[in-house]
């Protein structure tokens, strides 16, 4: 068997590594994502100028926007103070056991669309229940406004928050 | 030109990829891509440049946001099946590379990573955006020469020239060193 001398790739070990802090990456990435958007949009602001103001080195910062950076709770405070924009934000939390075991059950349903969802969770007839979506393509948002439609007329109970803004949609309690 | 071994499967298999130049570093392609296409600045960059192609009919308007979560999905199914295969992890044992490599063009490969299991839950898995280009040698050996964000339905996307003259570079220097299998490939490099 014929084997190659030299170098070996790290693949593997950095693989390892990626699929294990895969979660908390995809946080530093979201957060990244916020902090580079927020630059963008302030004017002579630049990610030198930020690394001044909360007090690290530049080159910290870029590794910040890299979205592989694993922020302390003080560093991401301090760095949303200095754009004066939020980079995390905690959606309202159902204390209620029953609701939440709802939403996941619904979420939890093999081989389903995102459509076929939402239409199981519009018509689940349980009550009080808010939930949050974000549609990822134009054509999922379409898909829901038509369902929202087909059930409008036959469903009084049915409210759509924000009229038709897609990000909240709310029914509210018949009984 | 430089190939490097990413990883082997009891002997039998290789992923190889081509080395390119990133700053003053000689870093192997595949590296390279995983690198970048995990580095959130890099990705929003490219869809900052790109948002108009993410806008026609064959995104459907995605966000800069989605597009990147899309990206950083994708790697990890990538990652996640390749790694089970190498360490035959249960499901994979007699998985091979064949599995998630799909013929482009003759002897020219792109990755596959749509396996069921790993797109669970991710409607948009369905259309991957990410492209891995490879040349199989023999058998289960690949080597991987690049890879790029597809942003339309023809493979006609930004970098897309770039990659195809790689393919062809690729396939003008083993014709030309005569390098036809494993064997002839390790041969080569030995004695380089």
């Amino acid at each position: 068997m014929k084997l190659v001398k030299g170098k070996k790739s790290n693949w593997i070990k950095d693989a390892e590594y990626r699929l294990k802090n895969r979660k908390w990456h995809s946080y530093s990435s979201n957060i990244a994502r916020r902090i580079l958007a927020a630059l963008e949009n302030k004017e002579n602001f630049s990610q030198k100028k930020l690394a001044t103001i909360i007090n690290v080195s530049p080159q910290y910062i870029s590794k910040v926007v890299k979205g592989k950076e694993n922020l302390s709770l003080e560093t991401i405070a301090k760095i949303s103070e200095a754009l004066d924009t939020e980079l995390i934000t905690f959606p309202d939390y159902n204390y209620n056991k029953e609701d939440n075991k709802i939403i996941e059950n619904v979420q939890n349903i093999p081989n389903n669309t995102e459509a076929d969802q939402m239409l199981r969770i519009i018509t689940l007839p349980y009550s009080n229940i808010s939930i949050t979506s974000e549609f990822s393509t134009l054509k999922q948002k379409a898909v829901t406004e038509k369902m929202i439609n087909l059930l409008k007329p036959s469903s009084s109970e049915f409210e759509e928050a924000d009229s038709f803004n897609f990000s909240v949609i709310k029914i509210s309690d018949s009984k | 030109m430089k190939i490097s071994c990413i990883f082997r499967k009891k002997d039998r298999e290789f992923l190889w990829a081509i080395n390119e130049k990133k700053g003053k570093k000689d870093i192997d392609v595949f590296s390279k891509l995983l690198e970048d296409f995990t580095n959130t600045e890099y990705l929003y960059e490219f869809f900052k440049k790109n948002q108009d192609l993410l806008n026609t009919p064959f995104w459907e308007g995605i966000t800069i946001d989605k597009a990147i979560e899309k990206v950083l999905d994708e790697i990890y199914s990538i990652e996640l099946e390749l790694y089970s295969i190498v360490n035959q992890l249960p499901g994979y044992q007699h998985s091979s590379l064949s599995d998630v490599f799909v013929p482009l063009h003759e002897n020219i490969y792109s990755l596959n990573f749509t396996n069921e299991n790993f797109r669970k839950g991710k409607a948009n898995v369905l259309k991957p955006m990410i492209r891995l280009y490879a040349i199989e040698l023999e058998d289960g050996i690949f080597i991987i020469t690049g890879g790029a964000i597809k942003l339309s339905q023809k493979m006609d996307g930004p970098n897309f020239e770039y990659e195809i003259n790689k393919l062809n570079s690729l396939k003008k220097f083993l014709k030309q060193e005569n390098i036809i299998d494993k064997d002839s490939l390790i041969d080569y490099l030995n004695n380089q």
